[in-house]
């Protein structure tokens, strides 16, 4: 709030009109932002939450004055009827305690209220924004439970085929995986999925900042997100079950977390690395292919 | 243009007033007498009587542990044992409020927790008191131990089958502005053969509802109008 204050003196026709929709969409949202804080974000699946929050509120401010600075060409009829569907959601998920409802809402409440105030103009300023508070929503753990699952069959066994060629004298019973005298649980944490659906955002936020030339390539990048994630995810379980076989279980669980955090670098550096490909190799002629075109 | 502003702002706060009046505030459960576990379950009943060693897999939270003797949450382990030397494991965790203290205590859960593994997962119906109950069956397996487990989770007088049936029964309280109670009832039993396990429990679950008062037994299978 200290930072908008001091905006607010420089450009005070901003804060100066916004403030009663900023003021509302506080009333509306702050305690779930609280409830989010106290429950979900607990969760490591969504351990990420106020990243993606910080990243939600930083695009939109960024963006405040070109959405200030709009002519008002009001789409009323589907701001309204947008805002006041969301409206119901957010009092139906809030009051029965539905956070898929509670948190989706933000969108629609979000856009209706742009389209009622500015226009789709304004949508097409903040679709980003908009569009990442998606990876706010808890998904039901209905949904979870049935992707869990199965990446967890899948990566045990990748794991087990993989370590097998490679002469380690390792088994497999479902998701337990044994290596010498030892035995390892590929846990729900191990299947990936925590570390899926941060990255998902991250990548896709790396995408939309980098905006290179051409929808392939963007379009290449969005798509290379989710393999790396899963092969990042895999060599993460093989460091665990090695290390566990050299160094005992201690040893492996010391190491648990900072794998993970090392996963997630590792990963943002091959997509990195990716679009550095890409630029060298593919797109540099592109780009002035497509520039040519247009 | 600039009252667009202000009544959008007006219209905000009104819907977050009428959350307010309408998120659910009775606790079902205040209705009635208290219920206490310990007093309503009887420690014989049939052929059945508890025995004395216990070998319970509980949920991941010991500070659930510590509130048995709170009636708002709480959570009986009893082991039970026939004329046949059979043994069946009961264990029943309540809250007044349907909510995810009881999450802990699902099966799937405190026994991974506990480093089991669940060898099978199946939905099934018991009938017993003349209704039929949705179940959980599940085979969980930890070394040698290898244990058949039958539970279902009740919402205030029902037994949903899966887990958007009780976020369904949940709102049609909390559209009432009524908090549901609810209950987690699971037996297992240690024994490598699931079919003869499943049948046993199902013989003990039907002594013992029958065992409960009259009064409480909708709280532990439901109304059961589908029945």
């Amino acid at each position: 709030m200290d930072s908008a204050q001091t905006v607010s003196q420089s450009q005070p026709n901003f804060l100066g009109k916004w403030w009663p929709v900023l003021l509302g969409l506080l009333v509306l949202f702050l305690p779930t932002y609280i409830t989010l804080a106290n429950t979900t974000w607990h969760n490591d699946v969504y351990a990420h939450g106020p990243i993606i929050l910080a990243v939600v509120l930083w695009q939109f401010w960024k963006k405040r004055m070109d959405i200030a600075e709009l002519p008002e060409k009001p789409s009323s009829v589907l701001g309204g009827s947008t805002l006041l569907f969301g409206l119901l959601l957010y009092i139906l998920g809030r009051s029965q305690d539905i956070l898929l409802f509670e948190v989706g809402s933000e969108i629609l409440i979000i856009t209706g209220t742009l389209l009622l105030l500015k226009g789709t103009q304004a949508i097409r300023i903040v679709w980003f924004p908009i569009l990442f508070l998606v990876f706010l929503i808890p998904l039901p753990s209905f949904m979870l439970d049935a992707m869990t699952g199965p990446l967890k069959q899948e990566i045990s066994i990748i794991v087990d085929n993989l370590l097998y060629a490679m002469n380690y004298p390792i088994s497999r019973s479902g998701v337990l995986l044994s290596i010498g005298p030892y035995q390892l649980l590929i846990a729900d944490a191990c299947s990936g999925l925590n570390s899926m659906y941060a990255l998902s955002a991250l990548g896709i936020l790396f995408v939309y900042l980098r905006g290179r030339a051409t929808k392939l390539h963007n379009t290449l990048l969005l798509l290379s997100i989710l393999p790396i994630a899963f092969l990042t995810n895999i060599v993460r379980v093989i460091v665990l079950v090695l290390v566990t076989y050299y160094q005992g279980d201690a040893a492996g669980a010391s190491i648990h977390d900072i794998a993970a955090a090392m996963e997630f670098i590792i990963a943002l550096i091959l997509l990195m690395a990716f679009d550095a490909v890409l630029i060298m190799s593919v797109f540099k002629k592109r780009n002035a292919e497509v520039e040519g075109h247009d | 243009m600039i009252n667009r502003y202000f009544t959008i702002m007006y219209l905000f706060i009104a819907s977050f007033g009428l959350t307010i009046l309408l998120t659910p505030s009775v606790h079902i459960a205040d209705d009635k007498e208290p219920m206490v576990l310990e007093d309503i379950i009887p420690k014989y009943f049939g052929d059945w009587e508890v025995a004395k060693d216990q070998v319970f897999v509980t949920a991941p939270t010991p500070e659930i542990q510590e509130l048995q003797s709170d009636i708002y949450q709480q959570v009986l382990m009893r082991t039970y044992k026939n004329s046949r030397g059979e043994r069946i494991m009961l264990a029943i965790a309540y809250g007044n409020d349907q909510s995810d203290s009881l999450q802990a205590h699902k099966p799937e859960v405190c026994y991974s927790f506990q480093g089991f593994q669940i060898l099978s997962n199946k939905n099934d119906k018991l009938f017993i008191s003349e209704r039929h109950i949705p179940v959980k069956r599940l085979v969980a397996q930890k070394g040698n131990r290898i244990e058949p487990i039958t539970y279902w989770i009740t919402v205030g007088n029902t037994v949903p089958s899966t887990s958007l049936q009780r976020k369904i029964e949940k709102l049609k309280y909390g559209l009432n502005r009524k908090i549901p109670d609810g209950m987690l009832v699971r037996v297992s039993s240690i024994s490598a053969n699931k079919n003869k396990e499943f049948m046993i429990q199902e013989q003990f679950l039907s002594s013992w509802i029958e065992s409960v008062a009259p009064e409480y037994k909708n709280k532990f299978i439901g109304r059961g109008e589908k029945g």
